[in-house]
């Protein structure tokens, strides 16, 4: 075979394989569980792990807030995993809060190339975390400051670029994912402290009382790196 | 004028590859419905062809604005011409246009012209080299379709043990202006560009001693192949002139189509798209901007595209450049 029969077989053969794949269908009665929360990892990485780990429910990890909102209207699922101030927002009882060190909450910060100064009139980058409206709010609140203007990406490592382009000033972000970006970037980052920037850890809400044993056995059941991928160590119950 | 519209012609015949990632992360859609109109919003009109590319941009774009926007959809086909084009949109009215591929914005450009008046505003979104046609088309912003190279070194400095500071280039002289920014913006991140052009219309010869021309003083870490089908041409080129100056090289190769990654393919080693959907939140960011503006699109910078999607030949890495410790949960795709 030629070399140039193989490259156009190739090319079929990947379009084929497009066409061919389908989202999967069907019956499943395992309880459901959403997750959305920002971590260094791909979704369908994180999916496939958090599924693996919990075999008695079906797993659905979201890496658009929009797609996760819809899927919260329509398709009411029996838990949810999402950092605290989401379920929050979407009024789903916490069944199990998670910990990191002895804190149900971390600290944000603002990275950005040059010293970021009077924040007033900024161009911040943000993970999408409430939607365009919802992430508006929380951020002007977590920075105190109101007329900031936001560039809201879906993924955390998407922040990189928007510094790499000059298209914001600084991007906030999780102090445990200062390192995830530093270590990645040559840019000169700066970290700016953000004087009472606490934002809740993920937590797992359930919506279904019935199968509120079943989820919190299985996240509890969860390993210490799956945990640490979730950006949590440990889980607590809530009251 | 006349260079443009040959790097238009010529460069990147292999998008449409480059969207249809194979790992089913971009379902099939449903039927294009738009939702219904209502009183009091202002419209949104997309334009484009119908494929599952651009619907998946689409779809995550008509999420973000539907509740501020009424969306109205135009399919635009190789049937549309100019005319039938300019009664859609001066039937449904708009206040924004979106524009997706460069077939639509030639369509655009001719409506422009042929109307008096100020330009419509319109955000343009996968269409190549948007910063060039941008200057021949007033009112516009949009969203770059090429991934910056500093987005893809970076990257595979993240995955590949072996460093990555200098990074070659063949370009065509139309694609000067283009490697010249990306030289500028990977300069930020510490990595050197260095380009070697070849002559509009290369022979093998030409392709052959450009790749040659890398083994010199300062030899390269990594090749960055661009989307341009005058240099890749077919899969006999590739095999007889790129092929066996790549395996001299050693260095891995930085392509922008999925399919040169494959194991069949024998060529790049590491492929970086753009993410579909996270293209369509970013066009629906750059309305939303212009809308609070008043509408002004034309003063509104052309962004370049955040989100990317990552393919890697995990055996030629493993093999030859060596996979960094927990750099695997960041590839959205691994060809064994």
């Amino acid at each position: 075979m030629t070399g140039g029969t193989r490259f156009a077989r190739a090319l079929l053969g990947a379009l084929f394989a497009t066409a061919l794949v389908a989202p999967a269908s069907g019956a499943d009665s395992r309880p459901t569980l959403y997750v959305y929360v920002h971590t260094d990892s791909k979704s369908a990485t994180l999916e496939k792990t958090l599924q693996e780990r919990m075999p008695s429910l079906t797993v659905t990890v979201f890496g658009r807030f929009r797609d996760f909102e819809e899927a919260m209207s329509n398709r009411r699922p029996d838990a949810v995993v999402a950092f605290q101030p989401l379920l929050v927002s979407q009024n789903v009882p916490v069944a199990l809060q998670g910990l990191r060190g002895e804190h149900d909450w971390e600290l944000y910060v603002l990275l950005s190339p040059e010293p970021a100064g009077e924040l007033s009139g900024k161009v911040i980058g943000v993970v999408d975390l409430l939607g365009r409206d919802g992430t508006q709010q929380f951020v002007t609140k977590l920075l105190k400051t109101p007329d900031l203007k936001l560039k809201r990406v879906t993924k955390m490592e998407d922040l990189l670029p928007l510094l790499q382009f000059s298209a914001a000033d600084a991007v906030l972000v999780p102090a445990a994912a200062v390192k995830s970006v530093t270590e990645r970037s040559r840019l000169p980052l700066k970290v700016r402290e953000i004087p009472d920037a606490r934002v809740g850890l993920p937590a797992v809400g359930v919506l279904n009382p019935k199968v509120k044993d079943l989820m919190v056995k299985q996240v509890q059941a969860l390993d210490g790196e799956t945990n640490r991928t979730l950006g949590v160590e440990k889980w607590k119950g809530s009251r | 004028m006349r260079s443009l519209a040959r790097l238009l012609c010529a460069a990147l015949v292999l998008v449409g590859c480059a969207n249809n990632l194979p790992d089913g992360s971009h379902p099939q859609p449903a039927a294009l419905a738009d939702p219904p109109r209502r009183p009091g919003k202002a419209l949104v009109l997309v334009a484009m062809p119908d494929s599952t590319s651009f619907r998946t941009v689409r779809r995550a774009l008509v999420d973000e604005i539907k509740k501020d926007f009424d969306v109205v959809t135009q399919i635009v086909d190789a049937h549309t011409d100019p005319a039938t084009f300019g009664s859609r949109v001066d039937a449904a009215h708009p206040n924004c246009l979106v524009l997706m591929d460069n077939p639509t914005v030639k369509l655009y450009r001719a409506y422009q012209k042929a109307h008096q008046g100020p330009p419509l505003p319109a955000v343009v979104v996968m269409s190549s080299f948007l910063e060039e046609l941008r200057g021949d088309l007033p009112n516009t912003s949009g969203v770059a379709y090429e991934v910056p190279g500093v987005t893809a070194f970076v990257n595979l400095r993240s995955v590949i043990e072996k460093p990555v500071a200098r990074v070659g280039v063949l370009h065509r002289p139309s694609f000067r202006r283009f490697v010249e920014r990306q030289k500028a913006l990977a300069a930020k991140e510490q990595i050197t560009v260095l380009p070697v052009e070849v002559p509009s219309e290369p022979t093998s010869s030409d392709v052959r001693a450009a790749l040659r021309s890398f083994h010199g003083a300062g030899q390269i870490d990594a090749l960055w192949v661009l989307n341009d089908n005058q240099l890749l041409r077919d899969g006999g080129f590739l095999e007889t002139v790129w092929r066996p100056e790549i395996a001299s090289l050693g260095v891995p190769v930085v392509v922008g189509v999925p399919t040169l990654v494959s194991a069949e393919a024998r060529f790049g080693t590491f492929a970086v798209l753009p993410d579909l959907e996270p293209m369509g939140v970013q066009a629906a960011n750059v309305l939303f901007e212009i809308s609070e503006n008043g509408w002004k699109a034309g003063e509104h910078p052309v962004e370049l595209p955040v989100s990317t999607v990552t393919v890697v030949n995990m055996r030629q890495v493993k093999q030859h450049f060596g996979l960094r410790e927990g750099a695997a949960r960041r590839i959205d795709k691994v060809i064994e």
